[in-house]
């Protein structure tokens, strides 16, 4: 089996909120970052989309030890006077996540600019700054790993010996640099984890299936506007 | 030409309640998928949706017809309904046009992509922003783009879904032809109420959505490929509620076993009453607790098997049927490993040689003991040297229980108390085996649910 290094970053917060973007009246809460939101994250760290490489890509891992639900004040961005009363509204949280990103391409540019982000380092909608750390490892192409807690495309073969394979999840993975339009895709997601086995992308030393999700780069998103 | 033509092609997109709507109109327009309705279907089914609403626009509370009026309130906030000068058939089909293509904002819909025919908010967007917020809009929108066929979608939403109790509720799932099904299913009764209805007042008895997705689910006759998803909403601006409960895909694909295969079908009756409060029916407690509770349903099984034994000290008629379903449950929903089953099958053969059917007392203490681990620890440790009396020749060199066999019934976490669930129901299965003696039990059921819990007649009517 090949052998490459890749870059695995872990991103640590005590609070954070991935917010549904379908229900904008309320605050509907994801599970773990959409693949958008985790490019979003990257993005931030190289400074702008344009210092982020077109074809990359990652796969990731998240868990959660808590959740909740907390009440915030919600103002809304209106035109008229007449629009712009607070209200109070519901937000879904999750507490002390960590999310690991393998980076297989460009890995000096990622661990640099992770080292020194451009915009200050944050996880979806984070009332606290994320930390991160790099280290260089090494992984194995392909071969058999287990699924555990990551996000993996709805497209990967399910175990056959289990029925727990996650959660089927549609999650935003791109959106155009003018934010008028989202691809979504289809994946799944086990909250609690699953010892399903997968024919994975590549394998961590310690038997973690790693499954590099789409590009999450804007210009996928925008490719997708054949209508248009 | 094309974008005409994109105005009446209906699409799926990542949006559940879209997907729910589109269904409903595919349903309407009796297509078996909503990519297959054609213009002519669509623009059918919209003139149709614009004369139910030019019907009940009219009508008072508490007539019959006011329904969809009233549910108008919770879905469609500040809609031509409700303002006198917008509530007459011209004002209602202005509403429900597509806007002329000169006026189109020259964006992509934010759902599917193809050009977008106006600004929406949460008029026609369930839970949707107000057009006049612009916290989420992308810069310069003015409002959430969308085109002709998904607003129309969430306009065909109270044909999906059902108002009761100030709230819209109904089922979505990701497996395309169970969502087809469930949603056709749905239809005909939503337009009765829409016809019949003078009020909003939750019916349909005890969790109306969740016991509507075990129906659903025991009329499937297909293996299910994605959980289900009983939705329960609002868009009433003053107060806007929305509540999802998900059934995973290995539930949902076991309920639906209950009703195909002929031995899990017995079974299911006995576990249905089990699942009974004073207050809800077996069936509607069973659906609840399918989709918020799905670890009580093995343990309500058992705990009324052992109430029926320890008040007769006999094996009920219900073991052989009912104890053989807890155990799928066991292995198909709460993913009890192959070697625990392994383990667990073996103790319950061990029990089975000293805990025999005729003998009340023995049976009895067993079964009271399964109801803390405690006191089923001290009852194996007492059964030891009694087993070693009564072993079998075989058997000699083995013994009563090993330490990995009593780790996994008491030292393996929360798969530890399935496992003991397992050893309860493989002991008596067991017992059955070897020909122990059943006493009768009353199978007549008051579960007044069980008429038309398998009943296909929504299908065959239409």
């Amino acid at each position: 089996m090949t052998r490459i290094e890749a870059l695995e970053v872990t991103v640590n917060a005590p609070i954070v909120s991935f917010r549904n973007p379908l229900y904008q009246g309320i605050q509907v809460g994801l599970p773990c970052p959409p693949p958008s939101t985790v490019g979003g994250m990257l993005a931030a760290t190289a400074g702008a989309w344009d210092q982020v490489p077109e074809n990359t890509r990652f796969a990731m891992t998240f868990t959660a030890q808590g959740s909740g639900a907390d009440l915030e004040t919600y103002h809304p961005a209106a035109a008229k006077a007449a629009y712009r009363n607070a209200t109070i509204k519901d937000r879904e949280f999750l507490t002390n996540v960590t999310l690991t990103v393998w980076l297989t391409t460009d890995l000096e540019m990622w661990e640099s600019a992770i080292r020194t982000p451009v915009w200050p380092l944050r996880l979806g909608r984070s009332q606290d700054l994320a930390t991160a750390r790099t280290r260089r490892v090494p992984l194995t192409h392909g071969g058999t790993g287990t699924q555990g807690h990551a996000l993996i495309p709805h497209t990967t073969a399910p175990d056959p010996r289990t029925l727990h394979n996650g959660d089927q999840l549609q999650l935003p993975t791109a959106t155009t640099l003018d934010r008028s339009r989202t691809t979504w895709d289809t994946y799944r997601y086990a909250r609690t984890g699953t010892d399903a086995t997968l024919t994975a992308d590549y394998t961590t030393d310690a038997g973690q299936a790693l499954i590099l999700l789409p590009p999450v780069h804007p210009t996928h998103a925008a490719a997708k506007d054949t209508h248009v | 030409m094309t974008d005409h033509l994109t105005q009446n092609e209906l699409r799926l997109t990542p949006h559940p309640l879209q997907r729910a709507g589109a269904y409903a109109i595919a349903a309407i327009a009796k297509a078996a998928h909503p990519e297959k309705v054609t213009g002519e279907q669509f623009d059918q089914v919209v003139q149709r949706m614009i004369r139910d609403l030019v019907a009940t626009s009219t009508v008072a509370k508490g007539q019959a017809g006011w329904y969809l009026l009233g549910l108008s309130y919770t879905l469609w906030p500040n809609c031509a309904l409700h303002y006198k000068s917008k509530r007459t058939p011209e004002g209602i089909a202005a509403w429900r046009s597509v806007p002329p293509a000169q006026a189109w904002p020259g964006v992509p819909c934010s759902l599917c992509g193809r050009p977008a025919c106006d600004w929406y908010g949460n008029v026609d967007i369930p839970l949707g922003a107000s057009v006049e917020h612009r916290n989420t809009t992308a810069p310069d929108h003015q409002g959430t783009p969308l085109c002709f066929p998904c607003v129309t979608s969430f306009h065909a939403l109270p044909y999906a879904f059902t108002a009761g109790g100030g709230v819209l509720y109904g089922l979505h799932s990701w497996d395309e032809r169970f969502m087809a099904r469930a949603t056709s299913a749905a239809v005909p009764n939503n337009q009765r109420h829409m016809m019949v209805r003078g009020d909003l007042k939750k019916g349909g008895g005890a969790f109306p959505v969740e016991f509507a997705a075990l129906r659903a689910l025991r009329w499937w006759d297909k293996r299910i490929t994605a959980g289900v998803q009983a939705i329960q909403f609002s868009n009433s601006t003053r107060d806007m509620k929305f509540r999802v409960e998900d059934m995973g895909q290995p539930l949902a694909e076991w309920l639906r076993s209950t009703a195909s295969d002929t031995h899990r079908r017995t079974g299911f009756r006995f576990l249905a009453r089990a699942q009974a409060t004073a207050k809800v029916s077996g069936l509607r407690m069973l659906a609840w607790r399918a989709f918020n509770r799905p670890d009580q349903i093995p343990s309500r099984a058992s705990g009324w098997l052992r109430d029926q034994i320890t008040e007769t000290g006999r094996i009920p008629a219900a073991v052989p049927h009912l104890a053989p379903l807890i155990r799928t449950y066991l292995t198909e929903v709460l993913h009890v490993l192959e070697k625990d089953v392994g383990h667990v099958t073996t103790i319950a053969r061990r029990i089975a040689d000293v805990v025999t059917a005729d003998d009340d007392k023995r049976l009895k203490k067993f079964v009271v003991a399964t109801r803390r681990p405690n006191d089923l620890k001290g009852w194996l440790r007492s059964q030891i040297a009694d087993w070693a009396k009564k072993r079998p020749a075989e058997a000699a060199n083995e013994p009563f229980i090993t330490v990995p066999q009593w780790r996994v019934l008491f030292d393996s976490g929360n798969t530890s108390w399935s496992a003991r669930e397992l050893l309860f129901v493989a002991v008596f299965e067991e017992l059955c085996a070897r020909g122990a003696t059943v006493t009768a039990t009353d199978e007549t059921t008051t579960d007044e649910d069980f008429t038309t819990l398998d009943t296909n007649d929504q299908e065959e009517s239409d």
